[in-house]
């Protein structure tokens, strides 16, 4: 099972509650890391480092909101935590994704940041197999038919004429392409589609 | 308020809320519907589950960032945990799968399909299923007995929880390849509601094998190791 680490900035002018946040989180659980911390916006995006989470004080942007769709532009990917200090005007309210306040307890915090990047168990999950071209090159339908037929690498190289190496090279392609990956699974996918007799 | 994990004051109907998956748990551990407003702690006493290892469970069910810490570890009821285990592998082996079995048979044998197709394809869920007996029947009948003995205080030369973690083969890439196939490469004429329903059941069913192999590897393994280096 793969454990998935997300990144977290965090952007606040005071020291106490930049360094105070960040271990809340580290202490809490190891599914956050790294956190990096910056004092202003400017820091944040001269650093130029992604991150998954950004929390930010909006103090920081509300007199220059020019600054804010700089992080945005920056971080397109990036879910946004507003840290609330002190009353805002409503307008700004609907830009973020999440919002935790000053007097957030440990908890609070880290439920928001995993409702962010977790869905519910079980509704999305890490995809390994992935491949943007659909159709077996002439090759790796060679190398399938041989794959389907039982023969080894070493025959299928000689066969071929080809290097074990590259025989390997396109079993990766193949199981890349059609999702496939055990050679019985293969063999029906080869079965089905006429590509060898029963 | 919310929890960072699920902890054993907190009510048993909550935690459902946020995981149904908990439902399947309860039917295993044999736990009596009607539990009300009731904590887990109560909950687990008034069954005799063991809290700890109710927690344990619901927990690396849950969060893919939980970690059982070694003391907790250490105490876990052995005998409880691999009833779980071995309930588990009858749910699997006596309901999941013949349903799967049945209903891939039933839509297969359809004139829609050409007898060569069907029979290769039914060839190949034979040959998964009886992988997946054998996989469960090595754990039932050697994996689990040696625990029991090992808690016993037997000593099993040659024998360690280690060669069960290095062959604990995954049973869930054939799988995957049968939904695959199923549901990309098998040539249907036309809609059909059933294999989607199939799709859905093999999915489900792919992640409770993840969960499964997820506690025998991060909880049964670790306890284990525990109890084998007590006896040393």
């Amino acid at each position: 099972m793969m454990k998935r680490v997300h990144s977290i900035a965090i952007i606040e002018s005071s020291q106490i509650i930049r360094e105070g946040i960040s271990k809340l989180i580290l202490d809490s659980t190891s599914s956050f890391y790294p956190v990096n911390k910056y004092e202003n916006i400017e820091n944040f995006i001269s650093a130029s480092q992604v991150a998954d989470i950004i929390i930010i004080n909006p103090n920081l942007y509300v007199s220059n909101n020019q600054l804010f769709k700089d992080v945005l532009s920056i971080a397109p990917g990036s879910k946004i935590i507003s840290l609330i200090s002190c009353c805002l005007p409503d307008s700004l309210n609907d830009k973020w994704d999440e919002s935790i306040s000053i007097y957030s307890t440990q908890k609070e915090i880290i439920e928001k940041l995993r409702g962010l990047v977790e869905k519910p168990v079980g509704t999305l999950k890490q995809v390994e197999i992935v491949s943007d071209q659909y159709d077996l090159s002439e090759r790796e339908l060679e190398v399938l038919i041989s794959v389907a037929k039982g023969l080894t690498n070493k025959e299928i190289a000689t066969n071929h004429n080809i290097s074990v190496h590259t025989v390997m090279s396109h079993r990766k392609n193949i199981i890349k392409k059609t999702g496939i990956k055990s050679i019985s699974g293969l063999t029906v996918y080869a079965l089905i589609n006429g590509f060898i007799d029963k | 308020m919310m929890a960072i994990f699920f902890t054993k004051d907190q009510k048993l109907s909550f935690a459902i809320e946020k995981n149904f998956k908990i439902v399947r748990i309860l039917k295993q551990l044999g736990i009596r519907p009607g539990f009300g407003e009731k904590s887990i702690n109560d909950v687990c006493h008034s069954n005799n589950v063991s809290p700890d290892l109710f927690t344990a469970i619901l927990n690396m069910t849950t969060y893919t960032d939980y970690e059982v810490d070694s003391e907790s570890l250490s105490i876990l009821p052995t005998t409880q945990l691999l009833n779980y285990l071995k309930l588990s592998h009858k749910e699997f082996i006596n309901k999941d799968l013949p349903y799967i079995e049945h209903s891939l048979k039933e839509m297969l044998s359809s004139p829609d399909f050409s007898y060569s197709h069907s029979s290769v394809f039914i060839g190949f869920f034979d040959e998964y299923k009886s992988e997946l007996l054998s996989h469960f029947d090595y754990e039932d009948s050697i994996v689990f007995p040696y625990v029991n003995g090992i808690l016993e205080g037997e000593k099993f030369p040659g024998y360690s929880i280690e060669k069960f973690k290095e062959n604990h083969t995954n049973i869930e890439s054939k799988l995957s390849d049968l939904k695959n196939i199923l549901l990309k490469y098998f040539p249907f004429s036309k809609p059909y509601p059933i294999l989607y329903d199939i799709v859905e059941n093999l999915y489900q069913l792919e992640q409770e094998f993840e969960n499964h192999a997820y506690l025998e590897e991060r909880l049964l393994v670790p306890h284990v190791e525990f109890l084998e280096r007590r006896n040393n």
